[in-house]
């Protein structure tokens, strides 16, 4: 064939215009002829780039006519997406709950519902909420108490403007350099990646609080500085203030109670723990609840935190298992194990191998187990030398009288090691009666020993500095009949220890300034009762100020609460009332050794909700009392702590905490519990590290009008500088020394480069309308990506 | 996406937008030329180089960086060229594999000169030049030709001269304006 030939059977292939036989002829020369190929090849190149060529120039009159044509379509088109344009409706409500309003109308928010420009949204009070898509489908969830005064669509991005509350947000990819973003009175906080939450206090003065969940954000103060928050990262701007980077607390892995409500988690299996503990599943409520050592929460067992039973040996005591069960808030898991002391336990029995009468006298060295019980187990932080882990303190009453005095003095139960170990080896004096309690104040580090039978009033207390002596504040002889020490607590707030007397009143010792004395509280309305068989566990709720009651018997729903006042708290009166759960709770009755004091009422402050357990093979309820408004006195909580660090020497280490509470927050941060003179921000950088900084620990104390809050320690580890740790990947994204960020290293999650808006629908509409058949193919009649 | 017929927003829904955009930016237009080759059919063959294009995209974890992209791509596409010849009656217009064996070599030397995204922006250019050069009948034939899109069967019935004349004479027309674009491109 020649050439010519060939080329013009080609362009006929390439126009579909051959035979059958035509294009069976091709085929065969084709297969025989490389050269033939390849010019197939250039020809169909070709012939594309002549075909595009003439679409984009020249021109037929008919082509001027479908061009004229396509001009006036666009036009329409254009005129059209004008009109979309202008289309005010930017959001659609997709969920409502409770009652939530559209601003500036206050008229009521309904599913489906369009959000146009400059409308807002508020949300009510307890359990309200509200889910809007976006028109970019990017997700926001404004929880209760929310106001939102508009979402714009700026020229530079949307804009939401979030005046106060609490909002998640799931932000879809945005055009490049058109970032979402939230702007509240403290800053602004512009959407890199997908998936935030917003925390925006109302006041100017106070914080925007951010928590990155996926994807980065940078967070803007109203002083223009900004920082790139990483996911797993929350961030505080505040007026005044540096902005503050924290890794953000993980989520539980469980569900928790809304406001008034009531959750379940982890049920105690007897069975699980009783193998860990070398006791029958029969004598498991034994083991949990009758071991007379009582209950305490230890804040460094774990992330969350546990609930430690510490089941004992004593005459007293129903078993002999010297070690401890605890709840674990980390997982919602019950845990069990045995001292390591070399103590095996005697699988249970009231009485068969106590230490019981006759009494055991520990000798030489040997480390006894504590002994009589009475005292109930209080926590030793590890700031305060405890374990790393925590670990329990248990006063024996052993250091009251001669009775059980083997026991000799506090010991503490390591829960690292779970070891018990004695605290001192000092002789005791008495501290007071059966039936008390161990008080602990964590900003003091003292053990106040509450009792009745022996009613030493002098209030007798350890200082976790120096076990060796037993102090005592000032003696306030001739008092009315005191309640039993287990009816004794600490009110964090008001420096207070409270005491519920037998004769049904309120009594507190202001412990800062213990020569004042007690005092009767004033009290307004019933207070619960207090003895037995009905009588009350009591908490300390940090998140609203309040103190709250679960009747131990025919509780149900029901929670009473004991309001302290906002002025003095020893002249003004208390308001005693009770609220409703969602839902009762189960009472102690149930448990079987049908005793109503075996159930522990608690708070847990990293999950910031109130504990009830109570009974073997049940779950842990955990509730949160009804929020009643904004408190008028919030002592400071601390959500965040102080981090430990391991830096080489010459560097510098910076803590940081965030506390929540009524404002003005005030800092103080230590070193090695000693005041670090200028250092009261919300963190703190040390000069440059030297080995001799090695071991310090490093915390703070956060104040405000109505209390006080101490952080756990945060313990600093120096390198040597020829031997530096090997640096772990920062989940930071670099910055240069202003902190900006280098965009050039960073996926911040936004998309690449775009065409214009219009590029799409312009492109689109000429394929319409221009271009000759596309995709008619039959492997077109699937979308193509998916 | 640039130079494509493919749908930007169904480019950037994929996970991996820029791996995409990037793949077929470079690859298209010489992968639509051996398509179009291999079919004889303009939207044939783009309906092959998408289905390339998202079968390499699910299989982007599967490419060997140390082979050549192009020759990857063609074998997918060539495994759905064979599909596709396996889907159609006898006779229909898809090339032999063994025929399509003979395309290969030049369709890399193809696919590379449009990996440089100038080069058919340069083309056009060229083309347009020489188009405004032309007069005459040389330039009315590939006006009707491809202006208007005529078949060369109808611009036999047009022009009154036979089925091979007129395709000798198109043929004559576009290696003018071929060596004209090559004139004007040449450095």
């Amino acid at each position: 064939v020649k050439s010519d030939e060939l080329d013009v059977l080609i362009l006929r292939y390439l126009s579909g215009e051959l035979s059958p036989e035509e294009a069976e002829e091709l085929r065969g020369i084709l297969e025989k002829d490389p050269d033939a190929a390849r010019r197939l090849l250039v020809l169909a190149d070709e012939e594309l780039l002549f075909r595009k060529g003439f679409r984009k120039s020249g021109g037929s009159k008919k082509t001027w006519v479908l061009r004229a044509t396509a001009a006036a379509l666009l036009l329409a088109l254009l005129g059209g997406l004008w009109f979309f344009r202008q289309d005010p409706v930017i959001a659609r409500v997709d969920r409502v709950k409770g009652g939530v309003v559209l601003l500036p109308a206050r008229s009521p928010v309904k599913p489906g519902q369009d959000i146009l420009t400059g409308q807002g949204l508020e949300t009510a009070g307890a359990g309200s909420q509200v889910v809007l898509v976006l028109r970019d489908r990017s997700r926001l969830q404004l929880e209760a108490d929310t106001l939102i005064s508009g979402i714009d669509p700026g020229a530079d991005g949307k804009r939401i403007r979030v005046l106060r509350g609490d909002l998640v947000a799931t932000v879809s990819p945005q055009r490049e350099g058109k970032p979402l973003r939230f702007s509240t009175p403290q800053g602004e906080a512009e959407v890199l990646g997908t998936k935030l939450r917003l925390l925006v206090d109302a006041d100017a003065k106070q914080a925007t609080k951010l928590g990155v969940l996926e994807g980065k954000v940078r967070l803007r103060n109203l002083a223009g500085k900004s920082l790139v928050v990483p996911g797993g990262h929350s961030a505080v701007a505040a007026a005044g203030r540096e902005i503050v980077l924290f890794k953000s607390p993980s989520i539980p892995p469980y569900a928790l109670p809304e406001p008034g409500g009531v959750a379940t988690i982890g049920v105690n299996r007897a069975i699980d723990v009783a193998a860990a503990i070398s006791t029958p599943p029969d004598r498991m409520s034994v083991a949990l609840f009758g071991a007379f050592g009582g209950g305490t929460y230890v804040r460094d067992y774990s992330s969350r935190g546990a609930y430690v039973f510490t089941a004992l040996g004593g005459h007293a005591s129903p078993t002999e298992i010297s070690g401890a069960v605890l709840f674990d808030f980390e997982d919602a898991t019950w845990k069990g194990f045995e001292n390591s002391n070399g103590i095996p336990s005697n699988g249970g029995g009231w009485t068969a191998n106590s230490n019981g009468p006759p009494w055991r006298e520990w000798t030489g060295t040997e480390v006894p187990l504590p002994g009589h019980p009475y005292l109930i187990a209080a926590e030793l932080p590890a700031s305060r030398g405890g374990g790393p882990k925590g670990s329990v303190v248990f006063v024996s009453r052993a250091a009251v009288n001669s009775d059980g005095a083997g026991a000799r003095g506090p010991h503490a139960l390591n829960l690292e090691t779970r070891r018990w170990s004695r605290l001192t080896s000092a002789e005791q004096p008495q501290v007071a009666g059966i039936y008390s309690s161990v008080i602990f104040d964590d900003s003091s580090g003292r053990y106040y020993c509450i009792g009745s039978i022996e009613s030493r009033k002098d209030r007798p207390y350890y200082d976790a500095a120096d076990w060796s002596q037993l102090h005592a504040t000032t003696p306030q002889y001739g008092w009315p009949p005191f309640g039993g020490g287990s009816r004794a607590f600490l009110d964090p707030v008001r420096r207070l220890i409270i005491d519920f007397a037998d004769n049904g009143e309120l009594h507190a010792l202001p412990i800062d300034s213990p020569g004042a004395g007690w005092f009767v509280l004033p009290v307004s309305g019933a207070l619960p009762p207090i003895t037995s068989p009905e009588p009350n566990r009591f908490a300390f709720y940090p998140p609203d100020g309040n103190f709250y009651y679960r009747p131990t018997k025919n509780g149900g729903a029901l929670l009473h609460r004991l309001v302290p006042p906002t002025g003095n708290a020893l002249t003004q009166p208390w308001t005693a009332d009770t609220v409703q759960l969602s839902q009762p709770m189960p009472d102690c009755d149930s448990v079987r050794m049908n005793d109503a004091w075996y159930s522990f009422f608690f708070y847990v402050p990293s999950i910031q909700s109130l504990a009830w357990i109570v009974g073997v093979d049940k779950p842990v309820y955990l509730l949160k009392p009804p929020s009643s408004g904004s408190s008028p006195s919030a002592a400071p909580v601390l959500t965040l702590q102080p981090e430990a660090q391991t830096l080489p020497e010459g560097a510098t280490a910076t803590f940081s905490v965030l506390a929540t509470g009524t404002a003005p927050l005030a800092y103080q941060w230590q070193r090695n519990g000693t005041a670090i003179a200028g250092a009261t921000a919300a963190s703190y950088s040390t000069a440059a590290l030297t080995l001799a900084d090695a071991g310090a620990t490093y915390g703070v104390v956060v104040s405000n009008a109505v209390g006080s809050a101490t952080s756990q320690p945060a313990l600093l580890t120096v390198t040597a500088a020829s031997t530096p740790p090997t640096p772990a990947p920062s989940p930071l994204p670099s910055s240069d020394s202003n902190g900006n960020e280098d965009s050039s290293k960073c996926g911040c999650g936004t998309v690449a480069p775009r065409p214009p808006g219009w590029g799409p629908l312009l492109a689109l509409a000429a394929a319409l309308l221009l271009l000759p058949r596309q995709g008619r193919g039959p492997l077109n009649r699937g979308s193509g990506w998916r | 996406v640039k130079g494509t017929a493919l749908n930007v927003d169904d480019v950037e829904r994929a996970p991996d937008p820029l791996w995409a955009r990037g793949v077929i930016e470079q690859n298209y237009r010489g992968l639509l030329a051996y398509a179009y080759a291999a079919t004889g059919d303009e939207h044939l063959g783009r309906d092959i180089v998408q289905e390339t294009f998202r079968v390499a995209y699910q299989k982007r974890h599967e490419y060997d960086p140390a082979s050549p992209l192009g020759a990857w791509l063609r074998g997918i596409a060539r495994n759905l060229l064979k599909r596709e010849a396996e889907r159609r009656p006898r006779g229909a217009r898809v090339l032999s594999l063994q025929a399509l064996g003979g395309l290969e070599g030049a369709a890399a030397g193809l696919q590379s000169l449009h990996a440089d995204d100038t080069y058919e922006e340069n083309r056009l250019r060229a083309l347009r030049d020489c188009l405004a050069a032309l007069q005459g009948k040389t330039r009315e034939l590939l006006e009707l030709r491809y202006g208007r899109r005529l078949s060369l069967k109808r611009l036999s019935d047009k022009s009154g001269i036979g089925l091979s004349g007129v395709g000798m004479a198109l043929a004559r027309a576009r290696a003018a304006l071929s060596t004209c674009i090559q004139k004007r491109m040449a450095p």
